[in-house]
């Protein structure tokens, strides 16, 4: 062999080969601490953008902090009076997928709440405010983001990490266990987010987050909601089976996050209906209700979407005992277990994010509506539409009534709610104290007859009822309520008509119109004012 | 490591094939290939800075395909055939850098000074020929121990009288300068024996007839010699032609490689396989054991018209050994034509195919690293294909992604061929180039099959 090797060589060699070596193996190993089981070429793409937009992000956030230095705050000071909770999946490049925001509009989202001095809060903060250990300022809101995603991740963060957004992340935790996923995150890149300080993390249910059989023929059931089949006894499960079943998913998922992760979960977002893309076979009906009820037991609070039966905000637990009207009106909009939240949808701009949220703050009294733009009607059921001066109800096919009512309204007391409508068919319904769909006062308006009713979770208790002849169909007639102290009063073209001392509860407005026959009810209200019963222009909220 | 390449006085005009190249005026005579520095220690603190980056492209190339490999670890596991060949071409090309990098030097020992005769068979190459004659002259060893033996083999152009000037130019300084005149062309490989059986010298040293050799490549090709085993010795041979187009840049690169690297990995065991025609030596006496079973070789019931250099080399390593000097200067003139470089590209793989499995048929005697890696490279070879294949075409089709690794591994393979060229050539241009072969290996891998399939076919057996 006419070779040379000499010491110098080989040692040269040798150190190289082991440079090499030590190289490779690092980087395989720091590739595992931060990412786990993530493939490579997935962690080199993903997370050098993200590695990129992390820098860009601290830039603009000491950009934005040396601005706010310069610039007046128009933004006012104040604390919280209910705060909303947002609702994202993944954020996406697709700008024609339906289901998730694309990175375009969430930046754009993101930025508008910004500006008009909106703060994402921590999940800690949200449950100390909540509880009333903590209040928050004015224009606070939650970021959620549901199924433990790596593009919920990825490119969301450099976003919040510009404007200080806190967000949440809830985990399905047997997802978050898959090996080389390049769909969700995995135990070591969710020890990342926590370790940012901007992240959070709840449960998401231990594996109920997809289709089980819940029939022979296999059709797909939602976890939480229906009895599963089960194959080998070839029969669906028992009530107690089904409780026992989401009794040990729950407290398993509750259990592994804190142990795997090290933080309290005190949180469970339900992943129903809408979330899953599953529509079940709704073979139990008592079985989300059973969910609701079981996840009381194990976690604080509960997430679920907005259902339009509800304000948008969410309101802190009350100790107080119910001694006046204001305090009974607290325990009446706390949060007992169930949080709503807001689903954000993929073509939502900026703009129409910030309405939406605006339209739920607190509005201050005197309040006015001539129906040109929405303010936040919640259409309980029914169909209702505005936005051309005048707000239309029409009862559908099969419902007897249609309802909506105004959110942001929920904190009002002691004043007087008038409406002009075009009626001319059923039962015109003034709501005043609304506190959920089924929860108000109402002055009931037929052709020659006023009753005043009070409806607790749609059980309805009839307080007075007046014949007066002035009362008839027309078009700018003027019914109108009034709330104040323990008396309702119904008006009628600005005149009383009628009255009942029954009042235990205030809330906000709201406007229903019903008729025996179904899909007859229709209804045109053209303006409304609220007064408030003070010497000032302002209303007492409740405190 | 970085001696300067001086530039060798520019023919008239250089011609390859039927393509006309350039027409080269006086000033390019006067442009150096590379300056001559003044001061020799700043150019020693500088060189080093220069290579200091490409250094670091090297070593992050190899890192970065080592991170390949790891990184489809598991679909190399899950086929069997891929994840093999995977692992045993990025072994196998290390492997070359490995065993180039312990290749012994030798000096040039003044005391043993065997006689040398140039054997150059030509046709119809009248633009070179005569300079490539001419330097014969001009080496550096003792005039009186050459003899130059030229043959020209049916040329139909101005080949002969080019011949004759330039060999009596010659013969003031070297003793015998025999022209041989064949009125009817009888092929390279009879021109080759004709010439070798003429000369009466103890080393035989073939010249191609558009080759130029450096004064001092006779004494760096001698000196391996002095060891008795040695019967062939392959000079280095670098690409005259090199900044006509990045075909050419290309193929500069491809040729110092496959010198510096490959041969001289196959010299570390004595099992050069192929001491290319362009400039390579041959001890006389071991030459005439089988000169004419060279010469009368058949191979599918016709006789063997191509390959003529590799065929040799192969003769010689059944009893003896070929080696490569790095220090025996030569540069040859490559096709700067796609056209031209592709039929050349057929040619040699036909010959690479038939000579190959001759010796392998014998290889298996010698030594057991040179063995393994020769059949190694056999397999590599015939088994290319077939991954490219399932790369480019089988698995676009079935899994509707690019083949991103395959091709970044391939890429990034050339890539450390380009910077180990730059670091020890110091010439800067050599990205194109490098992205140039890639390209080219892409496009022509479908040659080695061919080859095999046309094998018997000699269509192609003259240059």
């Amino acid at each position: 062999m006419y070779i040379d090797i000499s010491a110098k060589k080989i040692v040269f060699i040798l150190a190289l080969i082991l440079l090499l070596m030590i190289s490779v193996y690092t980087t395989n190993t720091e590739k595992v601490h931060y990412f786990g089981s993530t493939p490579f070429f997935y962690t080199i793409i993903v997370g050098s953008k993200y590695a990129m937009n992390s820098v860009v992000a601290d830039i603009e956030k000491t950009t934005l902090f040396a601005q706010s230095f310069f610039s007046r705050s128009t933004i006012t000071q104040g604390e919280e009076r209910g705060i909303p909770v947002l609702t994202y999946h993944r954020i996406v490049n697709d700008p024609n997928d339906t289901s998730n925001v694309p990175l375009a509009t969430f930046r754009d989202q993101m930025q508008t709440l910004k500006n008009a001095g909106w703060q994402a809060v921590s999940l800690e903060d949200f449950e100390a405010y909540l509880k009333g250990e903590k209040q928050l300022p004015d224009r606070s809101f939650l970021i959620t983001f549901d199924d433990g995603a790596k593009e919920s991740f990825y490119p969301a963060d450099p976003i919040l990490q510009a404007f200080n957004y806190h967000a949440a992340m809830y985990v399905i935790v047997a997802s978050s266990q898959t090996p080389e996923s390049t769909y969700y995150l995995s135990p070591q890149e969710i020890q990342w987010i926590l370790k940012t300080g901007r992240w959070s993390i709840g449960s998401h249910s231990y594996d109920g987050h997809r289709p089980y059989p819940a029939d022979a023929e296999g059709d797909a059931g939602v976890f939480f909601a229906d009895r599963l089949w089960i194959p080998n006894q070839a029969r669906l499960e028992t009530p107690d089976e089904f409780a026992t079943r989401v009794t040990n998913d729950l407290t398993h998922a509750k259990n592994a996050l804190q142990q795997t992760y090290g933080v309290p979960i005190d949180t469970f977002a339900f992943p129903l209906g809408n979330e899953t893309n599953i529509t079940g076979t709704a073979n139990y009906p008592a079985g989300a209700s059973t969910t609701e009820a079981i996840a009381k037991n194990i976690y604080t609070f509960g997430f679920l979407q907005t259902n339009n039966q509800g304000f948008t905000y969410n309101f802190p637990v009350s100790a107080a005992p119910a001694t006046d009207i204001a305090s009974q009106t607290k325990n009446m909009l706390a949060t007992d277990f169930v949080v709503r939240r807001i689903h954000v949808d993929h073509d939502w701009n900026g703009a129409r994010l910030l309405a939406i949220l605006e339209n739920g703050r607190e509005k201050g009294l005197p309040y006015q509506d001539d129906f040109t733009q929405d303010n936040g009607w919640i259409t309980s059921w029914g169909v209702t539409d505005l936005g051309r001066n005048n707000f239309t109800l029409n009862a559908t096919s099969q419902l007897t009534s249609v309802a909506s009512f105004l959110d942001g309204s929920e904190l009002w007391n002691d004043y007087s709610f008038d409406m002009s409508a075009n009626w001319h068919i059923g039962y015109l319904i003034a709501e005043a104290d609304v506190t959920d769909s089924k929860t108000y006062d109402a002055c009931v308006f037929s052709p020659g007859k006023v009753e005043i009713q009070s409806s607790t979770d749609g059980v309805t208790q009839t307080l007075a009822s007046v014949q007066n002849p002035k009362i008839q169909f027309g078009d700018g007639v003027r019914p109108g309520i009034r709330v104040r102290g323990s008396t309702i009063e119904c008006a009628w073209n600005f005149s009383a008509v009628a009255d009942s001392f029954a009042r235990v509860h205030a809330g906000g407005i709201g406007v229903q119109i019903w008729n025996d026959t179904p899909g007859t009810a229709a209804l045109q209200v053209n303006s409304i004012i609220v007064r408030p019963f003070t010497t000032s222009s302002t209303s007492t909220p409740i405190q | 490591m970085n001696t300067p390449i001086t530039m060798p006085p520019i023919p008239r005009i250089v011609r390859v094939g039927d393509e006309i190249s350039r027409p080269r005026t006086d000033d390019d005579r006067k442009v150096p290939f590379r300056p001559i520095p003044a001061d020799l220690s700043s150019q020693g603190i500088r060189s080093w800075l220069d290579d200091l980056g490409p250094w670091l492209m090297f070593f992050f190339s190899i890192y970065v395909v080592l991170m390949l490999k790891l990184i489809t670890f598991h679909s190399l596991f899950d086929h069997m055939l891929l994840g093999f060949y995977s692992i045993l071409i990025t072994t196998y090309i290390l492997s070359r850098f490995l065993f180039s990098y312990f290749k012994k030097a030798v000096a040039y020992d003044g005391s043993y000074q065997p006689s040398v005769a140039f054997v150059v068979p030509a046709k119809n190459e009248e633009d070179n020929i005569a300079e490539t004659i001419r330097r014969f002259g001009m080496v550096d060893y003792p005039m009186e121990k050459i003899e130059v033996i030229i043959i020209d083999d049916g040329s139909t152009d101005g080949t002969l009288a080019q011949m004759r000037l330039a060999a009596a130019e010659l013969r003031g300084k070297i003793g015998r300068v025999e022209v041989t005149h064949w009125e009817v062309n009888r092929g390279k490989r009879e021109g080759m024996a004709e010439g070798a059986k003429q000369a009466r010298n103890d080393i035989v040293i073939f010249v191609d007839s558009d080759s130029f050799i450096e004064p001092d490549c006779v004494k760096h090709l001698t000196k391996y010699f002095s060891d008795p085993m040695i019967g062939a010795v392959s000079a280095h041979t670098d690409v005259f032609n090199r900044d006509t187009n990045v075909l050419t840049r290309m193929q500069t690169i491809r040729y110092y490689i496959s010198f510096r690297v490959y041969k001289a990995a196959e010299s570390v065991f004595g099992t050069v396989t192929c001491c290319p025609g362009c400039c390579s030596a041959y001890r006389r006496s071991y030459l005439m054991e089988f000169i004419d079973e060279w010469l009368n070789q058949i191979f599918l019931g016709s006789k063997c018209t191509f390959g003529d250099d590799r065929s040799l080399t192969n003769y010689m390593i059944r009893k003896y050994r070929a080696v490569y000097s790095e220090d025996a200067k030569a540069f040859t003139v490559v096709p700067d034509t796609f056209k031209v470089y592709m039929k050349q590209q057929q040619r040699w793989k036909k010959s690479w195919v038939r000579e190959t499995f001759i010796a392998g048929s014998f290889m298996w005697k010698k030594n057991p690293i040179a063995a393994f890696s020769f059949y190694a490279y056999m397999f590599l070879a015939f088994i290319s294909p077939v991954i490219f294949f399932r790369a480019l075409i089988l698995y676009p089709i079935q899994e509707h992604q690019w083949p991103v690794v395959y091709l970044l591994g391939l890429f990034l393979m050339l890539v450390i061929h380009g910077i180990f060229y730059r670091i020890n050539t110091g010439q800067r241009r050599w990205m194109l180039a490098t992205v140039n072969f890639w390209f080219n290996t892409v496009i022509l891998m479908w040659q080695l099959p061919w080859a095999v399939v046309t094998l018997k076919d000699s269509r192609w057996g003259t240059r």
